[in-house]
């Protein structure tokens, strides 16, 4: 956390590497979290770019109050998708097609296995669009994004508490709606 | 209000994200087993859906345009108060830092910082001598031209810190060479570089031997690389590959 605030505070005084660093640290986390999101790679790649160049613009306004960097960059990040949906009001459904690219090696590097957790990726997002959408928001934000329990509280401004408890509600909801595919899911480790 | 099962349901998803399997879990807390365990299997499937990476390339390139505009935000921000020196023209303050250089050039200081490494305490004046030429050199062909040329001097450091102890070094060379990579894709991207087709050519074909030439130095000095450096070179030789190739795509799309 000290490096963290090191970092903000020479990147608040122009330091490009200081920004740098702090792009590169926090770069993975926000793709993902903004794909989960999203589900679109070329929206998801707009996106995550947009944030970064919010966060570059507004970094000489960022006050430590309370909130942490990695919270306030996630907070830019939803306010993004937020007006990216305005904006397409009309993209209220999750196409396979031209869905999200994954790059992993390992067990998903051939076709059939790469379509078939595309398939079971999808079931999730599909099953998240039942949730409340703070339960949807601490899901992506902790699963995607893997901020801690307080960075997403601090996110959504609720307490961990509270945090705690959408966290267990939204999971016991995921898991009535999608046991077929859990089921299958079982066994692979992370 | 938190009960006792919520706070355990917290750290074990915690667990979970740093790796740990659901097993593990469940051994941690057997009086919570049978509640925690489809709980825990669903948080791996979310997780799972979570776990997409970004293309590298698109890393790279968006990586060179946040760090450029970065950069030229915080030049507007330095010139708006460049105070006694406000009235000088901008290639009067440009013209002045060439000659700063050159006299200082002069002196040998840069002309030895030219075989400075990453860690040498001439290596930031070796960097600032490049940033100094990118700044002076206005056609697309010139800047192309440097970000091969600036490439290739990374490339050189790579080979001399393979057989280092330095992984740190060793990653942060392998992302400045990414960085001028990604600069020369983006320049071609944007349809950018040698106005004349022959010459667009020869660039890359230029960059193609370059590449060739840098990925067989690589690897021979991978032979006499450290086991602590080891990942870390393997990782800059991939980040290699993968900057090539792309810059030279985007090379060939242009071309097209």
């Amino acid at each position: 956390m000290q490096q963290e605030q090191d970092l903000v505070q020479r990147a608040r005084r122009g330091d490009p590497e200081a920004f740098e660093c702090l792009y590169e640290a926090s770069f993975d986390k926000i793709y993902r979290y903004i794909s989960f999101k999203v589900r679109q790679q070329q929206d998801a790649e707009d996106l995550t770019q947009q944030v970064f160049m919010k966060a570059m613009e507004s970094i000489g306004s960022f006050r430590w109050r309370g909130v942490s960097f990695s919270a306030w960059l996630f907070r830019i990040a939803h306010n993004q998708i937020v007006d990216f949906y305005r904006r397409n009001s009309r993209r209220n459904t999750v196409p396979l097609e031209d869905n999200l690219a994954i790059h992993d090696s390992g067990p998903y590097s051939d076709p059939e296995a790469m379509a078939e957790r595309n398939w079971q990726i999808e079931e999730l997002s599909q099953a998240c669009l039942q949730l409340t959408p703070a339960q949807r928001e601490v899901i992506s934000l902790r699963f995607a994004g893997e901020l801690s329990v307080a960075e997403t509280a601090q996110t959504v401004g609720k307490s961990q508490g509270a945090v705690k408890v959408m966290q267990h509600e939204a999971l016991r909801k995921l898991r009535q709606i999608m046991l077929p595919v859990t089921e299958e899911m079982d066994g692979q480790r992370v | 209000m938190v009960n006792e099962f919520e706070e355990v349901l917290s750290v074990c998803i915690d667990r979970i994200v740093m790796g740990d399997s659901v097993e593990d879990c469940l051994l941690r807390y057997p009086d919570h087993a049978r509640e925690l365990e489809p709980l825990l299997r669903t948080a791996i499937a979310a997780r799972q859906a979570g776990a997409v990476k970004a293309r590298p390339e698109f890393k790279a390139v968006s990586g060179y345009h946040v760090r450029a505009a970065f950069r030229e935000r915080t030049a507007k921000h330095v010139s708006s108060k460049r105070g006694a020196f406000q009235w000088l023209p901008r290639w009067a303050v440009a013209t002045a830092v060439v000659l700063v250089v050159l006299v200082v050039g002069a002196t040998g200081t840069v002309a030895a910082a030219s075989d400075a490494l990453p860690g040498n305490v001439l290596y930031p004046v070796k960097l600032a001598g490049e940033r100094v030429q990118m700044a002076v050199t206005f056609s697309d062909e010139g800047k192309a031209k440097l970000y091969i040329e600036f490439a290739d001097r990374r490339a050189a450091e790579l080979v001399n810190l393979a057989a280092t102890d330095a992984p740190e070094r060793i990653e942060e060379t392998a992302a400045r060479l990414t960085s001028n990579l990604a600069a020369l894709e983006a320049l071609a991207a944007a349809g950018r570089g040698p106005a004349d087709e022959t010459k667009a050519a020869e660039l890359e074909q230029e960059l193609a031997r370059h590449a060739a030439r840098s990925l067989d130095a690589l690897d021979k000095a991978q032979t006499e690389t450290q086991e602590t450096a080891k990942e870390a070179v393997d990782q800059a030789r991939d980040k290699m590959l993968q900057g090539y190739n792309s810059a030279l795509e985007a090379m060939q799309k242009r071309g097209r």
